[in-house]
Order: structure tokens, then C-alpha cells, then sequence
């Protein structure tokens, strides 16, 4: 992959897989530079990139595994060694209507809500969505069924969404 | 039920951050290929990234070393503290204080244990004996876990009981019975299979950190992976370790650190990782007490920069030809003598035993692709630069393939005569990725000519395009035209002068 492909693929997926990790852990910052550093780390590992069938699923995959372990051992707020190209004073520019339906995803089990987000924010079909997180298909159904029911009783139920910080359990 | 339809909701959100009106890119395309750059640079750079990965260990007062790091207030008890322990004991081993994570961020390590001897199992998972097995009179070992701070509200992450600090210190009969502990731990280190792991991987070349004189410390670092390759094609799941090992008279320290995760990525330009950071206080900790020269006192100066003998005038070119700095994004450093020597080598080899140069000039020049440096010794005479430079030679010439890395990269050295000075030759470094040629070129050239080796390195992207060859010359010969007032000003070292 040379720098001008890495570029056009940088441009046209940041936003996407952005949204994406933010819907998995509730936190547009943290999705915002996590994902940032999965770039550098896919542009550092660019020939394994060039093999790999879907990049940005493996940029989606290597950030949301940066997420998790910086998660785990992080205090919130503090700046990381990794965050070395951290933004600065960005706006998160994330719209209203989308801060009760993450609020209602934190709060599903993990399974449930990266189902949810592949096939449907990602538009993902359940096959690959399989392949991704590594379980049958099966699977990947039953997770769809009860996450879409969770998540449209906790959209009902706003007064329910207050709290709650990451929930990677 | 509900009147929300979250199939909806979802999708919205999804466009939302499809069409781009989910916030703005912090960073420009540019900016992130910089950071992976200084991410491969970490992973594939051996000699011209010497300076800022591999520090030669030169002896430097122990207050020099703390000067600058934002926690050494906190450790001016340290000598304090050593007048109570005369003999080896747990006050010898790093406090939670003393620990690093993050640079200039509160420890997260926490006391998890404290006692002395053997204990009940081997601490580290590479260690094949007890420390009293390799002789240890007497030994202490100090555990730490990873405690995260959480805030109201945060939800308590996984646990990782595998994330922890060790450290152990043992005290010996003779120095040369822990010199001999010190070499089996690093071979226990080089020769590890993590039990029940898929595969472990072991970088070969050890990372040197500066220490008092009299100390010496290295760094391994190694991984292993526990799912077999076809879940984990690339390890990112798998667990990493950095090792360090001092020795000191006669007592040694194991300082290891061990994470599951993939964000243990500390680059030597923003802090370097925790043990390289954390090796110092070791070692200042591991001094004996008030009968042996504090750290306050010690004002041993550098040994390997002293200027006797064949001196180096301060006004040597040594910089010139390189394009200005006046780009944002350029750096240059030096000429001067205090620049962190080279550390050059191959497949293990570090050439320490070379004769120690009688002066010493390096510059260096830098923008986030490129990084070009130089590096002029003079020696007693021209028979010792000549052997040095054979040394040089004959460690690359021996080792035209390097073990792969912990990321499955393999370096390659090519050794091609050259026609610059007295003598010299052109090294050239380029890495395959299984089987295929990969990003990253270097090139060395060591020049003799007198009593001085000159050693210019350069590094850029080349190496894995159409025309690889290409690149090599196109790099040679940039490189030696830039320095070529550099070469031409040799001959002051020359018998017969210029």
C-alpha cells in the first residue's frame, strides 16, 4: 500500500470505523484516538495490510483491542504514552440523537452490543460478522435477536440511561 | 414495547458517520503514516536508529541520570535509605514509588508481595532455577499488580491477573559468581519457551541503559501468544514482556513486566518503556550501603568520549553537506561529544570489545522518514583503527541473516566493498517479511583512513519497491556525496597529512 492508497483509505474510513468503536465502548474521545493509532499501526504493518481481505475490518478489530487494553489499565483522562499524535481541542461533533441510543448500547452485554454494531451500524452481513468476532453464525443470530430486543427496552426506558462508564465486561 | 426501532437508530448512526458528520479527523493522513513510521522504525531500525533505541553504556555520574525525570524528587530518600541496608535486604528493591507505567503518570503498580529467599515458585516466566540454585546467598523478591484508578461511575474492567511487576534481587559470593547468574538469566531469557504458549518470541539483541559505573544493564524483550496462529494470525492477543537485568558488584537485579494487550508501546522518543525507565532507581537501590561511594559522590566522568591522543577539533565538518535544518520538521544534532555513541553489530554481536576510541565526534540528522548520523573515532594509531575497522566488518560479513523479530521481520546485512579513504566498506541492511521484501533500507558506510574510522549511517523507506537495487545505489550515493568534504578532511588523520 503505498502512501497516496493509505491516505484515500484513511480519508474515506476514519469516520466510519470511528463511529463504530464509539458504539462499542461509549466513549468518542477514546474511539477518536484509538482508532488513530490502529492507523499507524496499519500503515506500519502496510504489507500485512495489503493481504489482509477486509483492512478496515482489521483496523476496526486493532482498535477496539487497543480500547480494551488500554481500558483495562488506564486511568480515564490521562494522556498515554501511545497517544503520542493525540488530537487537540477537537469537537467530538457527535449529534444529540446518537448520545441515548450509545448510552442504551453501553449498557448490553458486550456480545450483544458488538453484534449490533458490526451488522448494523457497520452493515456487516451476519456471515462476516461471524468471521470477525470468531463464533458460529448461530450465534451471531441469537446475540442480534435478544440485543435488538434489549436495546429497544432501554431506548423506551431513557430515565434508565444515566451513569455507566465503559463496559467491556 | 417500545415505539423506538433500534434497527433504525442503528442505521442512522451508521450513515451519520458514513456521510462525515460525525466529527472532524484530528489528524491528517500524513500525521498518522509519521506515527506508524516511528512505530516500524522501533521494530526495524538497528544501526541507524542506534542512538535512540540501543543507549551505549556509558558511565555517567548517577545524579545525571535522574536529572530531568519528573518523579526523581520523589526518590532523594534513596540514600537515605541505604544506610540502613549494609547487607542485601527488601530495602534494596524498588518501592511502589520508584515504579514506572506511563511517563510523568502515577504508578499504577502496587505492592502485592514482599519476602525473602526462594519463595514458592520461579518468578519469571523465562527462569529455569532459583536464584539460590545459581549461587544466590541471599535474595528478595517484590511483587506488583496493575491496580487502574477508576472514577465514579466507571465500570471495573476485565481482570488481568497475568499483568504484573516482578522484581528480584540476590546477592552473591563474588562478583564473578553474579556476572555468572547475570549471563544464565539472559540465556534463560534467549532460550524462552513460555509454557503453553503457542509460540514465543524473543528479540536476540538486548537493549543496553545507562548506569552508574561499575553497573551494567540490559533489556529483553519478548512475547509469546497462547492462541494458535490461525485465530491470531498477528499476536495482537498475545502477551508481552520486557526484562531487565542489572548487575552490580556482586549482586544482581530481574526487573520484569509482563502485559496482555496491545498497548504496551513506549517509544524510546516519548519516555522509552517502564523497565528502561525504571532500571536506574534498580540500581541505585542495589547499592550497597554508606561504606561504598554514594550516588551523590559518584563523579566518574564518561569513559568513552575523553579526548587524549588523536584529538578531534571541534570545528570538524563533521555535519556538512546534510540539507539545512531550516525545515519545521528537521532536526540536527551536533557535531559534538556528547551525542550517545553508536551501537553497532549484528546477530548479537555489539563489538564490546573493541578498543575504546581515543576522541569521539557524532552528528545527527533527522525528519520523521529519514534519519542520517555520523560518527568520527580516532584511535592510538592506525593498525588499532584498521582493526576496528575489520571488527566492524567481519560481525556483519558473519551474520548475513539476522533471527526474525518479535513481528516476524528478518533482517539481512550485505557487505560491498567501497573505494573511500584508506579503506572502507558499505553495509547495507534491508529486511524480508516472510520471504518478501519489506519497507525499511539502511545503509552504512565505515571509512578508514589514518588513525579515524568514520561511520555514516542513512535510513529511508526504500527497499521493498520495484526497483530495491535502485534504491540502495540511489542511497550510496547520495550519502557519500553529501559527505564528501566529511572523507576529503580525513587526511589530518593520515601519517601523512593532508
Amino acid at each position: 500500500m503505498e502512501a497516496n492508497e493509505f491516505d484515500e483509505f484513511y480519508a474515506a474510513s476514519f469516520r466510519r470505523v470511528t463511529g463504530q468503536v464509539y458504539a462499542m465502548i461509549g466513549d468518542f474521545d477514546e474511539a477518536t484516538e484509538c482508532v488513530q493509532e490502529a492507523f499507524a499501526r496499519a500503515w506500519a504493518h502496510r504489507r500485512k495490510l495489503d493481504r489482509a481481505e477486509y483492512p478496515e475490518a482489521w483496523v476496526r478489530t486493532t482498535a477496539y483491542r487497543i480500547a480494551v487494553s488500554r481500558w483495562r489499565r488506564r486511568k480515564r483522562g490521562e494522556r498515554s504514552p501511545d497517544r503520542a499524535v493525540g488530537h487537540s481541542g477537537i469537537a467530538p461533533a457527535v449529534d444529540e440523537s446518537h448520545v441515548a441510543l450509545v448510552a442504551a448500547l453501553k449498557r448490553l452485554p458486550e456480545a450483544q452490543r458488538q453484534a449490533l454494531v458490526l451488522h448494523h451500524i457497520a452493515d456487516l452481513p451476519v456471515q462476516q460478522v461471524a468471521a470477525e468476532v470468531g463464533v458460529p453464525e448461530g450465534t451471531i443470530k441469537a446475540r442480534l435477536s435478544r440485543g435488538r430486543v434489549a436495546l429497544a427496552a432501554l431506548l423506551a426506558d431513557e430515565t434508565g440511561l444515566a451513569g455507566g462508564g465503559m463496559s467491556h465486561v | 414495547m417500545s415505539d423506538h426501532d433500534p434497527i433504525n437508530d442503528l442505521s442512522r448512526f451508521g450513515d451519520d458517520f458514513s456521510t462525515g458528520t460525525g466529527g472532524d479527523m484530528p489528524l491528517s493522513a500524513a500525521a498518522v503514516r509519521r506515527r506508524g513510521d516511528q512505530i516500524r522504525r522501533r521494530r526495524t531500525a538497528l544501526v541507524a536508529g542506534a542512538s535512540a533505541l540501543a543507549v551505549a553504556a556509558v558511565a555517567v555520574p548517577i545524579f545525571a541520570i535522574a536529572g530531568g525525570n519528573p518523579k526523581a524528587d520523589n526518590h532523594d530518600d534513596i540514600a537515605d535509605d541505604k544506610a540502613n541496608s549494609q547487607s542485601l535486604s527488601a530495602e534494596d528493591l524498588l518501592r511502589d514509588a520508584d515504579t514506572e507505567y506511563s511517563p510523568n503518570v502515577e504508578t499504577p503498580w502496587r505492592t502485592s508481595e514482599t519476602f525473602e529467599g526462594d519463595g514458592q515458585a520461579l518468578y519469571h516466566p523465562c527462569q529455569k532455577q532459583a536464584l539460590s540454585e545459581l549461587g544466590a546467598t541471599n535474595s528478595f523478591t517484590r511483587t506488583f499488580e496493575f491496580v487502574p484508578q477508576l472514577e465514579p461511575g466507571d465500570v471495573a474492567p476485565p481482570e488481568a491477573p497475568r499483568d504484573r511487576l516482578v522484581e528480584q534481587i540476590a546477592e552473591f559470593r563474588s562478583p564473578a559468581a553474579a556476572r555468572s547468574a547475570y549471563d544464565a538469566f539472559a540465556q534463560w531469557v534467549l532460550d524462552c519457551e513460555f509454557p503453553n504458549a503457542d509460540r514465543t518470541n524473543v528479540v536476540p539483541d538486548a537493549r543496553t541503559v545507562p548506569v552508574p559505573s561499575g553497573t551494567e544493564a540490559v533489556i529483553y524483550d519478548l512475547n509469546w501468544t497462547l492462541e494458535p496462529e490461525a485465530e491470531d494470525p498477528l499476536g495482537e492477543s498475545g502477551y508481552i514482556n520486557e526484562t531487565g537485568l542489572v548487575v552490580q558488584g556482586d549482586r544482581i537485579a530481574v526487573i520484569a513486566v509482563t502485559i496482555n494487550g496491545m498497548d504496551y508501546n513506549f517509544l524510546p522518543e516519548e519516555g522509552d518503556t517502564p523497565v528502561y525507565r525504571m532500571i536506574p532507581r534498580a540500581a541505585e537501590r542495589l547499592q550497597p550501603g554508606t561504606d561504598q561511594p554514594s550516588a551523590a559522590t559518584t563523579t566518574d566522568p564518561p569513559q568513552s568520549n575523553s579526548a587524549v591522543g588523536p584529538a578531534i577539533a571541534d570545528d570538524y565538518p563533521l555535519a556538512d553537506g546534510w540539507p539545512d535544518a531550516d525545515g519545521g520538521e528537521v532536526t540536527l544534532e551536533g557535531p559534538n561529544r556528547t551525542l550517545t555513541p553508536f551501537v553497532l553489530g549484528a546477530c548479537g554481536d555489539t563489538l564490546d570489545d573493541m578498543p575504546t576510541p581515543q576522541d569521539q565526534l557524532i552528528a545527527q540528522w533527522s525528519q520523521p522518514e529519514d534519519f542520517r548520523s555520523r560518527q568520527l573515532s580516532t584511535y592510538r594509531n592506525e593498525g588499532e583503527a584498521a582493526a576496528v575497522l575489520d571488527g566492524m566488518v567481519e560481525a556483519y560479513r558473519a551474520c548475513p541473516d539476522e533471527e526474525p523479530d518479535q513481528s516476524g521481520f528478518t533482517a539481512h546485512h550485505a557487505v560491498r566493498g567501497a573505494d573511500l579513504g584508506d579503506e572502507s566498506w558499505m553495509i547495507v541492511t534491508t529486511s524480508t517479511f516472510e520471504g518478501s521484501p519489506a519497507v525499511g533500507l539502511e545503509v552504512l558506510y565505515v571509512v578508514r583512513t589514518g588513525a579515524a574510522v568514520l561511520v555514516i549511517t542513512g535510513s529511508n523507506e526504500g527497499g521493498a519497491s520495484s526497483d530495491p537495487e535502485g534504491d540502495v545505489t540511489r542511497t550510496a550515493e547520495s550519502m557519500v556525496q553529501e559527505a564528501r568534504t566529511v572523507i576529503d578532511r580525513l587526511c589530518v588523520f593520515s601519517n601523512d597529512g593532508c
